[in-house]
């Protein structure tokens, strides 16, 4: 009794039992990484907190789906974009949502750009959502876009952050945050301590249904196991965002009946990228040999504990219908020995490289052994190289494959395509992966102009194919992202971008 | 006293001189340029003139040595730059991290402390006493055994399993608990030896021994005359333990999520944001001097035999 | 006594270390995915990690690195201490306060997060561990042997052995190099400990050794996320290297309070 009392003492001052008492009231989260970023930030906080939302965001495959615009629509062969506002949308100040506080954003992205982020960086990305617009107005309640060029998926491109609108006033004239953001989510910022916690209180003016927490805090803690600690002592009442769980936890923390774990595909994607700008991964052959002697399927069970699908084309299935779904990816070390055969056996051990930046993330050590062992088997020796920095080891070419995972929050195909594998594209040149084919960046050019949804997936299907053949960079796993809450929290949903809707949590009645 | 001051001044001057020239060194001469770093930190493509400007802006064009100078000049006005991840100025941050830091230092220092004179008065009174070896030879035994067990120990046990305390964070008074715990018991140790063998040390001076043979009790000769000649020794070994304790708290805090210096660290290095990791390194370096010349400072004033060495 | 007792529980783990992967038909660097996460039983008898590897055999081997790579960081800090601290002794004047001044140097930068730094900004290997821990490792063992020179040569016997003109050599093999002996060995016995910690504390941050090879300190990092799911993959090298430094700290007591340093 005197224990359960001196516990309940210690927990009560150290303001740890959340929901104690006024449940329903208080919510207590912990991310990763700190979800706010602060003023110099061209966003203030990310999009998982609701404090600010978007014209457009994506569903859980990537598809533009409306945010603050109701509806849009395109004309002029895709060089004029109109959005509608939704009606009746009040910022947290009480001032009312207008085209105009749209258009504000969208010239004050257009006048800081380019900017760093924690989040999204207003770069090259930013340059293929707004590079093409010659002008943008307020036009009878609706924001319209006119276009130098015809794009066919604008609304995809401005997904997410790039169409963050906050109220004109929470920016100074040069564009800088005047204080705290002031945006039109369920929730508020109201309190930030930088690498440590972000304190959300309801938004009185909120248009939809009232949030069911008073108070979100949400928590920074780096360490993944420190985060499951925290979960496990009952300090938080949840996990989320990017990297929440890691893969080799999900199982024990699934199997605790106190606890719910909601897995959904992400847009991370672990690729594997070669140098073919040496030998040997410069013979198309023993690219194909590396390709066929790993298991993808093991690596997805087993190494990353079932919380990723096997890779097989460029595009991750959370690309939707745009992701080529005949592409398969064989595991066929019979095959991949005969490859080798034919090619000669290279002269020294193949470097696989890995950046210990990721290790910490996912189980990048043990997946580097098992690529070492398989590669070896059919006749490729090889060792693992992990490198803090892997841009200067890769510049230097001192690699033959890396092994690393990439994103693209908005389900912008054309960006990563031009930004990875394009001739000119800035990965594929400083890193030296050597990939040149004059054919791939013509159906790169030609998909991003065109404005026909149909025509327009064909051909990705067959940019995927191409790539199929090519090998510059292979998938090797889709990444779904855990996370986790007690069951005492309900209405835990979350999109391909690591987004949790924090206005719909509720307490499970 | 006066030359003796002034001499140590001056060599304190020199070394942290020197310590200054090392952390420059330390992170300049780190390969990559930080210039191009910065600017692709956000995924930005650097241009050539984009390039050069930020190089300008930093004063990576110029020498060497007159970078020093300039780095020092605002070191020395408390400007520690600005952070290659989010360009924030450091020093702000390192501040508002700094009493998180001490405060789990000096919670873990109370723990090293405690323990130690404990045990070792234990020791003194009674030698042959089972609980005081036994105590000395689990502080021996923790010190071998490095803190990230001890406080993943911790926390399964304590936090997880018995939901006693919590598991880190700065929530309130008991998380600090745990974290120093772990801390200070990877102190103790040295703490412990030391003492002890001061204190068996000084019950074998003249003195003392007087005292006990005019019948005061044991307990009164070690408490009141042999502690009070150990103690100098002691308060050297505390202060140095303490140094160590600073420094030792990039894997405690990492480990408990503790939002001090040593975890921003631990961040900066992962992220490579090198501003943050030179400033950490200098402050923990500069404040490791000042306490050791402060203690001998003290000790000095106290006892008048150490100020002719 | 407890001296004793540490030494035969250090020959017991080195035993270990050296003789277990002799023993066992396991290639602990072998993955093979069919056997993964297997529990303890007859044929393996600590069960196997994540990637199917003989948990034993893999903590033998890992134990082996780390004991190889804090002796031989010992040994080249021991070595250069040594040098350092009787060269000054000897010497005096301005080496003297030169040696002082690097110490005081070195006391004062906080030395795991440097050797972070270090480690950080080099890439990830045997000599980078050494290179971060050896600049900040000599000084304990050189202080030591300073002040132990200084008191001998100062000793009546030695000034005479000096005043008829016996060469550095002599007098360092037949007279300093005996009495300062004992005090290093402490000292070096100590720095094992610290250095043991320091190297697994490295591994633990995930600034170790590459790939395949591992250390306890990196065991016990790579099995945290398994903490729950399969705890023995962290308790198991934990416990090594937990009696590994225990043993190394009983024999560096019992030195200490041999030599009252």
């Amino acid at each position: 009794m005197l224990m359960a009392l001196l516990g309940m003492t210690l927990a009560g001052c150290g303001g740890q039992e959340p929901g104690a008492g006024q449940a329903g009231t208080q919510l207590t989260l912990a991310a990763p990484r700190d979800l706010v970023a602060g003023p110099a930030d061209p966003y203030y906080t990310h999009q998982t907190l609701r404090v600010w939302e978007p014209l457009v965001t994506v569903d859980d495959r990537l598809r533009p789906v409306p945010a603050l615009a109701a509806s849009w629509a395109v004309a002029d062969g895709g060089r004029r974009w109109t959005f509608t506002l939704r009606e009746g949308v009040r910022f947290s100040d009480g001032t009312p949502l207008t085209a105009e506080a749209a258009v504000a954003n969208v010239e004050r992205f257009l006048r800081i750009a380019p900017r760093q982020s924690a989040f999204f960086s207003l770069d090259a990305g930013m340059e293929a959502a707004y590079g093409k617009v010659a002008d943008v107005r307020a036009e009878g309640g609706k924001v319209v876009f006119d276009l130098k060029e015809a794009v066919a998926d604008l609304p995809g491109r401005l997904a997410g952050f790039y169409s963050m609108i906050q109220s004109p006033k929470a920016f100074a004239a040069s564009g800088e945050f005047a204080g705290k953001p002031v945006g039109t989510g369920p929730y508020t910022l109201v309190e930030w301590a930088k690498g440590q916690r972000a304190v959300l209180a309801a938004n009185p003016h909120y248009y939809g249904a009232a949030p069911a927490y008073d108070k979100i805090v949400v928590r920074v803690i780096p360490d993944a196991n420190a985060r499951v600690a925290a979960l496990r002592a009952g300090e938080v009442d949840g996990l989320i965002d990017k990297g929440a769980l890691l893969p080799g936890q999900v199982a024990a923390v699934a199997g605790d009946s106190g606890f719910r774990v909601v897995r959904s595909p992400s847009v991370l994607t672990h690729y594997l990228t070669f140098n073919a700008s040496r030998k040997p991964f410069s013979d198309a052959r023993l690219r194909e040999a590396a390709d066929l002697a790993v298991d993808r399927r093991a690596i997805a069970a087993k190494l990353l504990a079932g919380t990723a699908e096997a890779g097989a084309g460029f595009l991750s299935p959370a690309f939707g219908d745009l992701a080529d779904p005949g592409i398969t990816a064989a595991h066929d070390p019979g095959r991949a020995r005969e490859l080798v055969a034919a090619a000669g056996p290279p002269a020294g051990p193949v470097t696989i490289l890995i950046s210990s930046a990721e290790t910490g993330q996912f189980p990048y050590t043990d997946i580097a052994e098992v690529l070492r062992v398989s590669l070896e088997q059919v006749g490729l020796p090889a060792k693992v190289t992990v490198a803090e920095a892997t841009k200067s080891v890769m510049e230097a070419g001192d690699y033959d494959l890396f092994l690393s995972a990439y994103s693209v929050p908005n389900g912008d195909a054309d960006y990563l395509f031009r930004r990875f594998l394009r001739s000119d594209a800035s990965w594929n040149v400083e890193r030296g992966l050597g990939y040149r084919n004059a054919r791939f960046d013509e159906l790169v050019d030609q998909a991003a102009a065109l404005t026909d949804p149909a025509a327009r997936r064909e051909l990705y299907h067959r940019i995927q194919r191409l790539l199929a053949t090519d090998r510059p960079m292979v998938a090797l796993a889709y990444q779904d992202n855990p996370i986790v809450t007690t069951t005492k929290v309900s209405g835990v949903t979350q999109n391909v971008a690591y987004i949790v809707d924090l206005g719909k949590l509720a307490p499970r009645k | 006293m006066t030359a003796l001051l002034l001499r140590r001044g001056a060599e304190l001057l020199l070394v942290l001189l020197a310590l200054s020239v090392l952390v420059f060194l330390l992170t300049s001469l780190a390969p990559g340029d930080p210039a191009e770093e910065i600017l692709r930190r956000g995924g930005i493509q650097p241009t050539a003139a984009g390039v050069a400007a930020m190089r300008a802006e930093l004063g990576l064009d110029q020498p060497l040595f007159s970078r020093y100078l300039r780095w020092l000049r605002d070191v020395l006005r408390g400007d520690l730059g600005r952070s290659y991840a989010d360009r924030s100025p450091v020093a702000a941050e390192i501040l508002t991290r700094l009493p998180a830091t001490l405060r789990l230092a000096v919670a873990a220092a109370a723990v090293a402390v405690g323990l130690a004179v404990l045990a070792a008065l234990r020791g003194a009174f009674r030698p042959r006493a089972l609980d005081g070896r036994a105590l000395a030879l689990v502080t021996v035994a923790i010190a071998g055994i490095p803190p990230y067990i001890v406080g993943i120990l911790l926390i399964s046990v304590v936090a997880v399993g018995l939901r006693v305390l919590p598991t880190g964070g700065d929530g309130g008074p008991g998380a600090v608990v745990l974290p120093a715990l772990t801390l200070g018991l990877a102190g103790a140790a040295t703490l412990l030896r030391l003492l002890r063998a001061d204190l068996a040390r000084a019950l074998r001076l003249p003195f003392v021994k007087l005292a006990a043979v005019k019948g005061l009790r044991r307990r009164r000769t070690v408490a009141v005359h042999a502690l009070r000649v150990a103690a100098p020794n002691a308060i050297t070994a505390g202060s140095l333990v303490l140094a160590e304790l600073l420094a030792g708290a990039v894997v405690v805090e990492t480990l408990f999520a503790w939002p001090g210096v040593g975890q921003l660290a631990v961040t900066a290095i992962r992220q490579r944001d090198l501003p943050v990791v030179q400033a950490y390194v200098l402050v923990i370096g500069v404040a490791t001097v000042l306490l050791l010349a402060l203690t001998e400072l003290c000790l000095a004033a106290l006892d008048p035999r150490l100020r002719r060495r | 006594m407890r001296g004793r007792a540490g030494a035969a529980l250090f020959v017991l783990v080195v035993l270990f270390c050296l003789l277990t992967p002799m023993l066992t038909e396991y290639d602990p660097s072998r993955p093979d995915l069919g056997r993964a996460l297997l529990p303890p039983g007859p044929g393996h008898w600590l069960g196997t990690d994540q990637l199917g590897r003989d948990l034993l055999t893999r903590t033998a081997t890992a134990g082996r690195t780390s004991l190889l790579v804090a002796f031989a960081i010992t040994a080249v800090t021991t070595a250069l201490g040594t040098i350092a601290g009787t060269a000054a002794g000897l010497a005096g004047g301005l080496a003297d306060r030169l040696l002082r001044f690097a110490a005081t140097v070195a006391l004062a930068l906080p030395g795991l997060t440097l050797a972070l730094a270090l480690a950080g900004v080099l890439r990830p290997g045997y000599l980078t561990v050494l290179i971060a821990l050896v600049p900040l490792g000599w000084v304990s063992c050189g202080l030591v042997a300073h002040t132990a020179t200084r008191q001998v040569a100062s000793a009546d016997h030695v000034v005479a052995v000096r005043a008829i003109g016996a060469s550095p050599f002599y007098l360092l093999r037949r007279t300093i190099g005996p009495y300062i002996a004992g005090p290093v060995l402490t000292v070096a016995t100590a720095d094992l400990a610290r250095t043991l910690i320091a190297v697994t504390s490295l591994s633990f941050l995930g600034i170790g050794l590459p790939p395949p090879d591992t250390d306890w300190g990196g065991m016990v990092s790579e099995a945290t996320p398994l903490l729950v799911a399969a705890p023995r993959l962290a308790v198991v090298p934990a416990v090594a290297l937990a009696v590994t430094g225990l043993a190394v700290a009983l024999v560096a007591d019992a030195r200490r309070e041999l030599s009252a340093l």
